[in-house]
Order: C-alpha cells, then structure tokens, then sequence
C-alpha cells in the first residue's frame, strides 16, 4: 500500500482502508450503477413506444454476450500463457529472446506470433507479462501488433475470404509486419523504459500476491507451481477482464446502433476512404481471424488500398484492445501508443497501397 | 475486516463468478444455444475455457480463509452484470432488418484459379472418405431437399456434426461437377452448404449455367438490386454474433415485388449470369417461390 503523506503513517490502517477505495473501485461502480439506472429509465421510458427499442436492446444483449463468449477463452488462452511466463521462465531467459541490442529484438518479436497462434484478444496479456519481465516495451510492442496478423489462422481465413486473390492474404502479412516494425521503432525514438509505462496499480498487484506466487521462483514441485500458474491466471482474468467487459460493451453498442451502411455508403476515395475504413475497423472491433470476410463485403465500394487498411490496421488497434491495454499500461502510454500505431499504420498504408495496388 | 481471517468474501464471490460462467458456457454448448452465438470453431476452446475456470474455481477453496484485500470487490459487478444478462435474456437471432448485418455480399472474386485448386483438395478427400449417401442418391430436388434437413433438426453434438457436414460438402461438390453431363441433378442450398455453393458457383460460374438450384433463405430486397430481383439471403456467422454477413445469390423474379421482405421462401430456378456493381454474378431465374419454414439454425457459417 503507498502512503501519500506522512500523517497518514500514524492513522489507524481503517481510516485509510475507506480513503483508497473511494479513488477507484466505487468510481467505476457509481459510473456503472448511473449506467444502468439511466437504461432502465430509458427504457421505462421508450417501453411504450414498441419494438425497435426493445430489439435493439435483444441485439445488443446477443452481441455483447456472443463477443464474451468468444473472447474469454482466447483471453484465458493469453492469460494463461502469461502466468505460465511468469511463473515457470525466469526473466533473463525471455530477456535473451527478446535482446534489446541490434535491434535482434525487433526480429524475434516479428515472428514469435507464428508460434502463437491467437488473435489479438490473447496477445495483450502476454505482451504485457513481457514487459513486467523487462523486455524493451518497443519490442514487445512489436510483438503485439504482429503477432495478430502472422497468427496462421488469421492467414488462412484471409486466403478463404478471398478465394482467387492469394496475393492480398500476402499483402495484409507484408504490410503488417512492415507496419509493426515501423510502430515499434518509432516508439523506441521515445526511448520507454518498462516500469515507466506500466499501471502503478499493476505493480502493486504482483506484490499483494507475492506470497503465492512470487516464491515458486525457486525451485518447488511442478503441482505446485501449476496451482500457482492457475491461481495467478485468475487473479489475472478478474484484472483484465474487467476491460475486456467493458470493450466488449462499447463494441456491441456502436454495433447495435451505428448503422454499418453509414460507412457502405460513404463514396470516398483514397486517403478519405482508408481513413474510413480504419475508423471502422477501430469502432467495431472484429477478430483478426475473422475480420477478412468482413473486409470482403466492403471490396465492392471500396478500393482494395483502404480495405487493406481495415485489415492491416483493425487487428493492431480497436476500442477492446485500447481497453485491454489500460488493464496493464498507463493511460498516457496507451494514448501515446494508440496515435503512434494509427499514424504509422496510415502514413505507411498510404504509400504501400499506390506502390502496391 | 476486524477478524480478516474467517471468510475471504471477494475470493467466495470470485469462485461462484467462475463457476458460473463454467456452467453457462457449458450450458450453451451442450443446449446447442451456442450456434446464436459463435461460430462452432470455437466450441472446442469454450469447453476449454470452462474447464480452466473450474479448475482455478477450486483451487481457490484453499484461498477462502486468507485476510481479506484492501480492496472491496466491487469491480465484481462488470463480471456479475455480464453473466445476469446472459442468462436471463436469451439470446436472439437476428434477421436482416436488425441493422447487424448490413452489406450483402454476392459475389467472390472471378478468376476460376482458386477453385481449381479447391476442387482438386476436396477430390483428395473424397477418395479417402466414404462416399455420403445423401450426395449419391442425387435424384430429385425432394430427396435431397429432405436429407440435410433431418440432419438439421437433431440437435447432435455441434463439432461433430460441423465437422461431418464439412467433409460431406466437400465430397458433394466434385460429384456434382462430374455428373454435370447429366444436367438433372438439382443443387439445393441449405444450411449445410449456403456459403460453399455460393463460393463455388460464383468461381466457376461458366460450368454450372443452366443448372437447375433450390435455394432456401429469407427474402432480401436492398436497394440498388432493382425492381425485379430480391436475393434468398442467409446471414453468416463468421466468427461471432458482432460479425454477421448477409450472403446470398441475386435472383430475377418478375413478381418480386408481392414477395414479402424477410420472408422465409424456398427458390426454385436456373443458374444464369448477369453483372451486379460491374461485376459479374451468377443470376437466378425464377421458376417458382414458395413459402417455408425458418430453419432451426438461421445462420450459416463458413467451412474454415
């Protein structure tokens, strides 16, 4: 616990207990029950006035519960990963795969993701573990932003959606790879230093938990390390599902209530028409594994250049990964993060699609 | 808080948090409600993640008595909220005028390259796996129309039955592009195989002109189709409930404008061709439209 000031030291440790609590659980709670009050009475309200508004709430209720269900599992997927990172490898081992020196990182980082095959739901918790491990946040940047795109399955779905044309599955690989690269060098210009960028609050969390899982660092029986593994992934879940909740709650209310045909019928071309339908690609979050089919819909009113936009830049960056980001990372990293990864991916995206297509 | 070590209250609200999205993905999996939700693809990792969340659910019994946090678990909510909601309001099945899933999409791309290669695949398949009945006994459209309905209706395990119907798909195809000569086979587009036969007639529209098709779907009237076509549109799951596409091929029918938007019918007609946005699409032409059911499994869902 951190004392802000030293008066503090001689108060009775319940007077404190009240005064920490106030600064963030209840904050998100009073938010959260004004939400909800504010829907009832809404819907109170609207309940006269018949159907629509209550299939809209059926939809949002269907499609914020489908993204749960899908999410969660490759989310445990990532968290597990990440507790077993944490538990089983000592950080100078991950620190050696991911050198700092010679930009090595960079490499390792760019491919790792063949070998870990999730979307981008599972690949916050882990970049974040590589960074409480030490590794350069740049290159576990990096990792994270290629990761999505080189996982085989996003590859094969892309292959799918687009039956005749393997050379755009080809292009989203080149051009994303490219574009994490870029995204994690220009970041490193920043020169971020790993606890600089993480919550405060996180690092305190390991240390609430030290007694369990902090100690299997030496050396105890694999049925106990996996009990920790475990119980360290669930306190994980319960810290980073938290944001993917409320992700996943944002996402299903643009869905619900932003028509896509705003965005269908918007006749923009070019650079208008890539930032478009990277601004979709960021609202309505769709899996990487899945988001190609989604792209293919748009082929016919957009040029391929800004569907490849939508393809390249949605698995790097959508409103659940901003969420899932400042389960870990501090907001002003995260901000920082987010423009450095739109940006590069739009200056980058711009140039590769009038060379390339 | 004074004698922190009776009960730990965040870790007792954590377990029945855990176990009881546990039961409610198994319950969905096993209930088959899960197809209103997610492609079958993610079954597998579902009951995976059910199991993860039990198995730390009851590692953390031994957790119940240590001193309570700092914090109060308040956060619990964004877990507890999600988890009422899921399982008192049912799911829903969208259909096309809910606004999820607008953009039709008609066509694939149009060189026949892929599809060649496709073929060869599955003919690879086919040798290997045992020749499906319902394929072979290919007479009329009743036989077939009926087969892959009964398959529909029984509920049986998901992954299984997706998996079969893949390998029954593909085995499908080669054979009805081989005893094409023939020409009184009948393709019949239902749950099963929607999205497949669309990928296939689109890539190689030129062999398949002047075959007879039955497509089941809802009726699909978007602006900008004109005033004599509307599309038997189904919606396809690609991976979730948040990314449904509306997927169907383009019919001409000079009484289109009686059809009934989202109406369930049962198209016959002939494969022909004509161009839609500049590109070319296969077309049917209307022989008869009639009125159906809404199938058990509104959604369709693609094959990878």
């Amino acid at each position: 616990m951190r004392i802000e000031d030293k008066s503090s030291e001689e108060k009775p440790a319940e007077e404190q207990r009240p005064r920490e609590k106030k600064k963030r659980p209840s904050d998100l709670l009073s938010m959260l029950l004004i939400i909800l009050t504010a829907a009832y009475l809404l819907f109170m309200v609207l309940r006269p006035f018949g159907d629509t508004i209550l299939s809209h709430l059926e939809t949002f209720n269907t499609v914020f519960v489908s993204i749960l269900i899908q999410a969660f599992p490759f989310m445990l997927i990532g968290i597990l990963v990440s507790s077993a990172l944490h538990i089983f490898v000592p950080s100078e081992w991950i620190i050696k795969v991911f050198p700092a020196k010679h930009g090595l990182g960079f490499l390792t980082a760019l491919f790792a993701g063949i070998f870990f095959p999730v979307c981008e739901c599972a690949i916050v918790p882990v970049m974040a573990r590589l960074v409480k491990k030490g590794v350069f946040p740049p290159i576990a940047v990096t990792f994270m932003l290629s990761a999505p795109i080189i996982n085989p399955i996003a590859i094969i779905s892309t292959l799918y959606a687009f039956p005749n044309r393997p050379e755009i599955a080809l292009m989203r690989v080149g051009f994303g790879l490219l574009i994490a690269l870029l995204t994690g060098l220009t970041l490193s210009l920043f020169d971020q230093k790993s606890p600089a960028v993480l919550r405060p609050e996180e690092s305190d969390d390991p240390e609430g938990c030290q007694c369990c899982c902090e100690s299997p660092a030496k050396k105890q029986k694999t049925a106990v390390r996996i009990k920790a593994m475990l119980l360290h992934a669930g306190d994980e879940f319960f810290t980073v599902g938290k944001y993917l909740v409320i992700g996943a709650c944002l996402t299903s209310v643009i869905q619900t209530f932003v028509p896509k045909s705003l965005f269908e019928n918007l006749n923009a071309h070019n650079w208008l028409a890539l930032l478009i339908m990277m601004a979709f690609a960021f609202l309505f979050s769709a899996c990487s594994t899945s988001d190609a089919f989604i792209a293919r819909s748009f082929m016919n009113r957009f040029s391929a250049g800004a569907v490849m936009g939508f393809m390249v830049f949605g698995p790097m960056m959508d409103v659940k990964n901003l969420l899932l980001l400042l389960s870990n990372f501090k907001k002003g990293f995260v901000l920082k993060l987010t423009l450095i990864i739109f940006a590069v991916n739009f200056i980058a995206l711009n140039l590769l699609t009038t060379l390339f297509l | 808080m004074k004698s922190p070590k009776k009960f730990n209250l965040e870790t007792a609200l954590k377990i029945l948090l855990l176990l009881g999205y546990a039961a409610f993905f198994l319950y969905i999996v096993f209930s088959d409600a899960v197809s209103m939700y997610v492609h079958p693809r993610i079954i597998p990792y579902i009951i995976f993640a059910a199991a993860v969340m039990t198995a730390i659910a009851l590692l953390s019994f031994s957790n119940l008595s240590e001193p309570t946090k700092k914090k109060k678990p308040f956060y619990l909510l964004f877990f507890a909220v999600p988890l009422l909601m899921a399982v008192l309001l049912p799911a829903q099945f969208f259909d096309a005028g809910s606004g999820i899933a607008e953009g039709l999409q008609l066509t694939a791309a149009t060189s026949s390259a892929a599809s060649e290669t496709t073929s060869e695949a599955s003919s690879e398949i086919s040798s290997e796996a045992s020749v499906p009945t319902e394929s072979s006994t290919a007479e009329s459209a009743e036989s077939i129309y009926s087969a892959p309905e009964s398959v529909e209706t029984v509920p049986t395990d998901s992954l299984a039955q997706s998996a079969a119907s893949q390998t029954d798909i593909e085995s499908q195809e080669p054979q009805a592009t081989a005893s094409e000569d023939v020409g009184d086979d009948v393709i019949v587009m239902d749950s099963d195989n929607f999205y497949e036969w669309i990928d296939q007639i689109t890539n190689s529209l030129d062999d398949y002109i002047g075959r007879k098709i039955v497509i089941t779907g809802f009726v699909y009237k978007g602006e900008g189709l004109g005033e004599n076509r509307f599309v038997p549109a189904r919606l396809m799951m690609v991976c979730c409930a948040a990314d449904m596409v509306t997927v169907g091929l383009l019919c001409n029918y000079d009484q289109t404008a009686e059809l009934e938007e989202n109406a369930w019918v049962k198209v016959t007609g002939i494969i022909g061709k004509s161009t839609y946005e500049g590109e070319e699409v296969p077309e049917i032409e209307v022989s008869e439209v009639e009125p159906t059911e809404k199938p058990d499994r509104e959604y369709v869902y693609p094959y990878f």
